[in-house]
């Protein structure tokens, strides 16, 4: 992995890749994701070019003595070794910011994940819910 | 966001009172003198009990304002007899997945223990769906702690499905 930086509008080629996703609705959600003050998007770049990406949502809370939390999710890498370096930064960025505390989100079926975001040091700790509207 | 718009007032219905009693609520965003309140509520909680302590209010109030200066978070009380008696935090979340989708994503749900079962904590949460929908989210999420297995059934009668699993690292 040689940088991790934000994302910016010429990365949309490399996200529609990564998420599968079709380009219009994709580009907008990236606007919208590199103008909100609370969420970071970033990139993971090789000698390839765009290779992973991630998203850190911190967020202010009353609980815990209104402590400052992070969400790290939208993770899509090429490989393990870049899921590890968007995991890194991301605990990294989230204890820079003043978070005290830092979620992640996996689906239900992949243990696998699990086991790799323990060695992390990540607890699974919730059970996570959905409402479709 | 503002609370002009956010703001609804809601009859209680009768038939879902526990109580007896026939209540009238509101849910709207909260206030600064709210806050006391509200960390009572989440204090009240098995919990919320070790780690929440209303003696001193300073870290809650600088978190309100922060809240309540940010156009993407929420914070809402509901009102009963002019006392806030239930609370939650919503946050819009811009993403890439779900095809770039906007969600909503609701936490610290909590009813004051004398007002539970009687359809607020219901009304409460149909108030973020709502609020969710109106502002172009495609979907709401919320996690809960894997020990609050009364909260998981609460939400999946509210139409929510597990659908996946959170992880959480101290740091």
């Amino acid at each position: 992995m040689d940088v991790i930086r934000r994302a910016k509008a010429t990365d949309i080629e490399a996200l529609v890749r990564l998420f599968d996703a079709p380009g219009g609705p994709l580009a907008a959600a990236l606007r919208e994701l590199t103008s909100t003050p609370h969420v970071t998007l970033v990139v993971a770049e090789d000698d390839n070019g765009v290779v992973g990406t991630a998203q850190l949502t911190v967020m202010r809370g009353l609980a815990w003595d209104g402590a400052t939390r992070g969400l790290l999710e939208g993770i899509r890498a090429a490989r393990r070794g870049v899921t590890s370096a968007l995991l890194s930064w991301g605990i990294d960025e989230a204890r820079r910011r003043g978070c005290s505390r830092l979620h992640l989100d996996s689906g239900l079926a992949r243990a696998d994940l699990r086991d790799f975001y323990a060695r992390f040091g990540f607890e699974h700790s919730y059970q996570g819910f959905t409402r479709t509207l | 966001m503002r609370a002009s718009g956010s703001s609804t007032a809601i009859k209680g219905s009768p038939e879902r009172c526990d109580t007896g009693a026939v209540t009238d609520h509101t849910i709207r965003k909260a206030r600064r003198e709210d806050v006391e309140a509200i960390v009572h509520m989440l204090a009240d909680d098995q919990l919320g009990a070790a780690r929440d302590d209303p003696a001193d209010l300073v870290p809650y109030l600088q978190a309100f304002d922060d809240i309540d200066a940010d156009p993407n978070q929420l914070l809402v009380v509901v009102v009963s007899d002019d006392q806030p008696v239930g609370t939650l935090q919503l946050t819009m979340i811009p993403g890439l997945a779900r095809r770039g989708a906007l969600r909503g994503q609701i936490e610290a749900v909590r009813i004051r223990a004398d007002h539970r079962g009687s359809g607020l904590g219901a009304d409460l949460l149909q108030w973020a769906i709502d609020e969710s929908r109106r502002r172009g989210c495609t979907f709401v999420q919320l996690t809960s702690d894997t020990s609050r297995t009364q909260a998981h059934r609460f939400y999946e009668r509210l139409g929510f499905e597990p659908t996946h699993t959170g992880f959480k690292l101290k740091l």
